[in-house]
């Protein structure tokens, strides 16, 4: 999306407004949200890396 | 071009937005402006690239600037108007959202607001509202009276916004957890709108890079 400054900003749109990915940047970048939230969030990988891998 | 070309522009791209001078070469430049137009007879002749209108799908009129002298990237005085208040306003509301909702929502048996990882995390963001708060009242206050350092405020709140406002808009949707991804919370709404201001008159690495020419000799 910084790279593709305001032809970012089209939600989903098609070649008839920019060239290549960029029109797809602000689809991925809502969508890619629930990637550290699904099947155990962030936090938890955390606290089960630091429980069975650190030890603590 | 003139200031009034900038302040016209700026205007309208955030009041109507039906309107917008953006080049495929221009990146958030507003005089960076290479369409010409040229006399032919009782006519105009356009000729160049325009870029991305936003809105303009419901426009019904559609406004196009183009040179009839100088070229591409002259400018005379530059007014940027961003969205800066209302970013300010965002982040707040996401603020106060995910506090209360930390409260509310239990996991463990406990409520997740009682976790030290989301209480520091939530502290970070009410350190950035602070921050956003402050800067937006410094440019208020210098609006008026002092030029140089109110373009230094817009552009240093642009700035807060697209790095530690962002962050605030991510950190509020992790701590929302699912729910903060669905359209049934108005948590999904607000990041939308803040990540486009993010994007408009120009992003952070942009404004960084006004503020670095702006900065006081020494």
């Amino acid at each position: 999306m910084e790279a593709a400054g305001y032809y970012a900003l089209p939600y989903n749109a098609g070649p008839e407004v920019g060239e290549g990915a960029e029109t797809q940047s602000a689809l991925a970048y809502f969508n890619h949200r629930k990637v550290t939230i699904f099947a155990g969030s962030n936090e938890i990988q955390k606290n089960i890396i630091a429980k069975h891998v650190l030890g603590l | 071009m003139d200031f009034a070309y900038t302040e016209i522009q700026t205007m309208l791209a955030d009041s109507v937005g039906k309107f917008i001078n953006n080049e495929p070469q221009a990146r958030y430049a507003l005089t960076s402006v290479a369409t010409t137009a040229d006399r032919d007879g009782d006519a105009w002749v356009l000729n160049g690239n325009k870029g991305l209108v936003p809105n303009g799908g419901s426009a019904d009129l559609v406004i196009v600037p183009a040179r009839t002298s100088g070229k591409s990237g002259d400018e005379n005085g530059i007014t940027l108007f961003a969205l800066n208040a209302h970013a300010v306003g965002i982040v707040q509301v996401l603020k106060d959202k995910t506090v209360e909702y930390s409260k509310n929502r239990k996991q463990f048996g406990v409520p997740i607001g009682s976790f030290q990882e989301l209480q520091h995390r939530m502290v970070d963001m009410l350190m950035a509202c602070e921050q956003a708060q402050s800067l937006l009242m410094w440019s208020a206050m210098t609006r008026a009276a002092d030029g140089d350092n109110s373009k230094r405020a817009v552009s240093a709140i642009k700035y807060l916004i697209g790095t530690e406002g962002k962050k605030l808009g991510e950190d509020a949707i992790q701590i929302h957890g699912g729910m903060g991804v669905t359209w049934d919370l108005d948590v999904a709404h607000f990041f939308k709108r803040l990540t486009t201001i993010c994007t408009l008159f120009g992003n952070a690495d942009w404004h960084l890079d006004k503020l670095a020419d702006m900065a006081p000799q020494t």
